[in-house]
């Protein structure tokens, strides 16, 4: 039976032939992922996987007309003739054709419509990102949680929520390298530099077996390969930042190099007012910074080795201030990759790759005591929280035929987490010499405690696209995981299945299992959420007392793509979780036991989502619930809970040189877990204390919370072979004043019981920049 | 459409907010009955809601200071200010024991205030209140006073670094206070005379042990002598004086109050005393850390 089906298999083949290469663009050179490739009058397709490869297996003999189309790029149409058994190699570059206006892109063209589930997949082009307003600076994460499924509670705080899971349940990866801590600026900011970020994909659920470790999303971030045709520059002066970002080809090789990068000049700023007006104290030695750089060298037609680095710091560095000799604190990421890609055969790709990762926090706090009777003393203290890993990944593509996808891949992590505390005083002591004469000497202590846990986590998946049928698109995967704390095992399943009721509107569904073994408990304290401390990130491994998070996923929706380009889909999910955890920073119920704890819960979320795009241009609603529990405890509203939200996102063309962008942005009120009045106790000595009674946790919710930014683009060209623009634009256009917290307190003078409101930003936040590309 | 709106409807609700105005204003007593003490006092008074008034009491201290040089007067007002507390006129309020109960009399110059002046509290002894607000809700609560208890060491006149506080455990009671009066040396005016002071309190649970420093008695240079006192607390006054010092915004009065419908204390202690011991006065030694024992 099995030589009858490996023979036909062999028949089959011989009448066939393979249709295969990559699309890259024809002004960069880059490597172009999800064009859509497609043989002209048929079933047959494929959109480019991420390293730019497509493969149509098993075409039948004959002639085609081979199509290669992509928005925002020229298409491409050749003349194609199959023959049985042929192997054809065909590689385009496509023409980048503005669309006049730049905006965010949902690229979801008809191709993809027809050969991908995507459920719950977002895309983005940071290339256009810039356009959309940000606080000071354009903002990944914050233009991400304009999308269905994706909020973020706080204007402090760029933390995503995605479809009720925490920030830590996201896995963050940069040329798939996990990224531990994505946030500048205490959570003001995510850490990529878009200037040299290629795409980014959100997955919000229903994500493929080759991705694992985060129960709740998936944001995949491949950093741009370089020109490989020219060297160019481009820049970018702001009001916080300036970036720039160099590009070129490999001398004497085939590939490219590409560096980009940002720094702050607050630090620069606020010297330069403290040092022109001397009454006034502002100076803050504070800044943050990106390097991000990746080399292509292509080898051959086949092989591609890419190295990526990533380095990025914030750094407060006061030196002789705050009443310390020196307080140097800095936390920031570091990643090194290197990419091996090999085509195998024509309908087989292999990509292996080497990484290293870690994010560290470290401080030291260096005081020196003078006074005149002894000579300087000093003390030390050196503070670190490092989590990093150690991994490779060896994944590959296989192409059977044009209805089959297969992927198949494994990894490994060895990954460390390294807490230490070294405390160093050095003093003068007495001692006496042999003469019988007393001298001092300077006595150096050292006390040094370091916490160490390493562990080995393993993964392998098998993925395969498979459509039966042009109307059926399924996609079955199962990730196997292994963790070695705790010997924990976990089976993933992964299910997708699109079916087409008409060419035009097609209904989806997907389920899976979702295991996540390093988490941050959730602050128990709302106050840590809301307020942007995000430096340390204390993750957490699982273990014997704390067995990995995880979550279950079902989600079925439908989506319309009408024939003007509009597409109209709407996705329903429900998720429940299970593990995750809660840190307690209070006392527990014993007293004189003033200590943390960790506790598990669980969890469930489940809501709509519409969205409705039309080019660069979005309308979505999204009605959601959230509903958490921990230990004993009653089940509440978790403070990213929000129940209706709308975003509005326009990109509009003015001009042929002016363009207008625009975002409006709305929640229903966040849970939170108010005042509900207050109680007296006598104390011992007689006198009257009021405590709060607070209400239930998440029981109170905030007002709405909406906003409207502006911005204005403005392009003129730059001599003969530059461009640049010139932006203007004005967050909270309308002032709205956004509810932070609340803060309770009794005013003796008036005798009552006072709230206050603490606003986000309460007052319209200009924003200009220039930026220019050579 | 007709299927839209119920939708429709129950999003809303589920959206909707819980508001604080809705808070309805509980009865908060306080009444703590002790062996030593010859009187008993109930308050009987409200939780207040965000928005309410309360009562806060002012007080204006006057100091007068005259210029050396010029023989000008200066006057100082310093304003002070604390909570009053917050109670009710007219509540109806019972305490009684198995043998006898009275009504008590209500203080006409604080609101809320209420005392009884021949009552006698004896360990073992159950005592119940029961309070009828003027707008009708009532309060029932209910206390054992904690059994007697001996203080077994430090045996001997004097007390030093190696000697432990120990006592056996009282029937009934859910932890102890320890409050201490020293006798300390102090100067004024060139002559040296002896002074007291009294802190209060440690707190300890059955079974546990404590290592307590505090600056008066580790202090031994000007410390002469010191005397100790246990007080045995039920389970309500345990929690109460514990978790009411401790309150933060999660932890709510339901948590740690036992008094169904109403929020406060009504609760008992009995309270032994030590002789009062001299302090070793140990050169060498960093002072007299205070070993307290409960046994089981």
């Amino acid at each position: 039976m099995l030589g009858m089906l490996v023979g036909s298999g062999v028949v089959w083949a011989a009448q066939t032939g393979v249709i295969s290469g990559f699309v890259r663009d024809k002004e960069s050179g880059e490597f172009l992922n999800y064009v859509n490739v497609y043989l002209e009058g048929s079933a047959i397709g494929s959109p480019t996987n991420k390293q730019g490869y497509y493969a149509l297996s098993r075409v039948p003999r004959g002639n085609y007309t081979l199509v290669v189309s992509m928005i925002g790029y020229q298409e491409e149409r050749i003349e194609i003739s199959v023959k049985a058994g042929q192997k054809l190699r065909r590689d385009f570059y496509l023409r980048y054709q503005p669309l006049g206006v730049e905006g965010v892109e949902i690229t979801a063209e008809r191709t993809r419509f027809e050969h991908e589930v995507d459920i719950g997949v977002k895309r983005m082009d940071p290339r256009q990102l810039r356009a959309l307003p940000g606080f000071i600076e354009q903002d990944l994460f914050r233009s991400l949680a304009m999308l269905p499924g994706v909020v973020t509670i706080s204007d402090y705080s760029s933390a995503l929520y995605v479809r009720g899971g925490t920030a830590d349940h996201n896995l963050v990866l940069l040329d798939d390298i996990p990224l531990y801590n994505p946030y500048h600026l205490l959570g003001f900011y995510s850490t990529f530099v878009l200037d040299g970020i290629k795409n980014a994909e959100l997955y919000t659920g229903g994500y493929p077996a080759r991705f694992g470790g985060g129960i709740s999303s998936v944001l995949d971030v491949e950093i741009k390969e370089g020109n490989r045709e020219k060297i160019e520059a481009s820049g970018e002066v702001g009001l916080l930042t300036s970036k720039l970002m160099i590009e070129g080809p490999l001398p004497g090789l085939e590939g490219s190099w590409l560096v980009s990068g940002r720094r702050t000049y607050l630090d620069a700023i606020t010297w330069s007012i403290d040092k022109m007006t001397p009454m006034i104290d502002v100076y803050l030695p504070y800044h943050f910074y990106d390097i991000q750089a990746k080399v292509n060298l292509e080898a051959s037609e086949r092989s591609q080795i890419t190295f990526s680095g990533f380095s990025g710091d914030d750094i407060l560095d006061f030196q002789r201030m705050a009443g310390f000799d020196r307080l140097d604190f800095r936390w920031g990421n570091r990643i090194l990759g290197a990419r091996w890609r090999y085509v195998i055969r024509p309908n087989l790709l292999s990509v292996l790759g080497l990484h290293a990762t870690r994010y560290r926090v470290s401080t030291e706090i260096v005081g020196v005591e003078d006074d005149s009777w002894y000579p300087e003393e000093k003390y030390t203290y050196n503070l670190h929280n490092s989590i990093g890993e150690l991994g490779a990944r060896w994944s590959f593509s296989w192409f059977p035929d044009y209805k089959h996808s297969v992927m198949w891949g494994a990894e490994y992590k060895h990954i460390q987490i390294l807490n230490s505390w070294e405390e160093i005083d050095e003093y003068w002591d007495f001692y006496e010499t042999e003469e019988g004469m007393w001298g001092y000497i300077l006595v150096k202590d050292t006390f040094k405690e370091e916490f160490r846990d390493r562990f080995h986590q393993t993964a392998a998946w098998i993925e395969d696209k498979w459509e039966p049928s042009v109307w059926w698109v399924i996609e079955a995967g199962l990730r196997g995981t292994w963790f070695s704390r705790g010997n924990y095992a976990r089976f993933e399943p992964r299910l997708g299945i699109k079916y087409r009721l008409t060419t035009d509107l097609a209904l989806k569904a997907g389920a899976g299992l979702y295991y996540q073994y390093l988490f941050i408990p959730m602050p128990r304290d709302e106050m840590a959420l809301k307020i942007p401390v995000q430096f340390f990130q204390m993750w957490m491994p699982a273990g014997e007392d704390f067995p990995p998070l995880r979550s279950a996923l079902l989600t079925a929706g439908t989506e319309y793509r009408f024939k003007n380009g509009c597409d109209l889909s709407f996705e329903a999910y429900y998720k429940d979780m299970a593990n995750i955890t809660e840190a307690d920073w209070f006392f527990d119920d014993e007293p004189f036991s003033d200590t943390t704890s960790v506790i598990t819960g669980e969890g469930y979320s489940w809501g709509g989502e519409f969205l409705f795009k039309y080019g660069s241009s979005w309308v979505s609603y999204f009605y959601s619930v959230t509903k958490y529990r921990f230990g004993d405890a009653d089940w509440f509203y978790p403070v990213h809970d929000s129940r209706h939200n709308a975003n509005i996102s326009l990109t509009l063309p003015i001009s042929e040189t002016w363009s207008f962008t625009g975002s409006w942005v709305y929640s229903s009120g966040f849970p939170f877990t108010g005042l509900l009045g207050w109680y007296q106790v006598m104390n011992p000595d007689g006198t009257v204390s009021w405590k709060p009674i607070s209400g239930a946790r998440g029981e109170f919710r905030y007002p709405a919370y909406h906003r409207l930014d502006i911005g204005l683009v403005k392009r003129f060209p730059i001599f003969k072979r530059g461009n640049g623009e010139f932006y203007l634009q004005i967050l909270n256009l309308y002032a709205r004043k956004n509810i932070l917290f609340y803060t309770y307190y009794i005013n003796p003078y008036s005798r009552v019981m006072d709230r206050d409101a603490q606003y986000m930003l309460p007052f319209p936040v200009p924003s200009i920049g220039i930026r220019a590309r050579f | 459409m007709r299927r839209v709106v119920p939708i429709l409807s129950l999003m809303l609700i589920g959206s909707c907010d819980l508001n604080p105005d809705d808070y309805q204003r509980e009865p908060n007593i306080y009444c703590f009955l002790s062996t030593d003490s010859t009187s008993v006092e109930v308050l009987a008074g409200q939780t207040a809601a965000v928005g309410d008034t309360i009562p806060i009491e002012f007080v204006f201290d006057t100091t007068v200071s005259v210029d050396p040089l010029t023989g000008d007067t200066s006057y100082y007002i310093n304003t002070f200010w604390y909570y009053a507390w917050n109670g009710v006129e007219d509540a109806r309020i019972r305490l009684s024991n198995e043998y006898s109960g009275q009504l008590l009399a209500g203080n006409s110059d604080s609101t809320g205030r209420f005392f009884a002046d021949s009552i006698r509290v004896k360990r073992g002894e159950t005592w119940t209140l029961e309070i009828i607000y003027p707008e009708g809700d009532t309060v029932f609560a209910q206390t054992t006073v904690p059994d007697s208890f001996e203080i077994t060491y430090p045996e001997g006149d004097t007390i030093g670094e190696e000697d432990s506080l120990a006592w056996n455990s009282a029937m009934g009671a859910a932890g102890y206070a320890v409050s201490y009066l020293v006798w300390f040396w102090a100067e004024n005016n060139d002559s040296i005379y002896v002074d007291t002071a009294s802190f209060k309190y440690i707190y300890l649970y059955p079974g546990e042990s404590r290592l307590y420093y505090d600056w008066w008695i580790t202090w031994i240079e000007i410390v002469d002598s010191i005397e100790f006192s246990i007080t045995a607390l039920d389970t309500n006054a345990c929690d109460y004086f514990w978790f009411a010092r401790n309150a933060y915004f999660y932890l709510n009065p339901d948590d740690y109050m036992h008094i169904p419908g109403a929020v406060g204390l009504f609760g008992s202690a009995t309270t032994v005393k030590t002789k009062r011991y001299v302090v070793k006065h140990l050169p060498d030694t960093g002072g007299i850390p205070l070993h307290m024992l409960v046994d089981k």
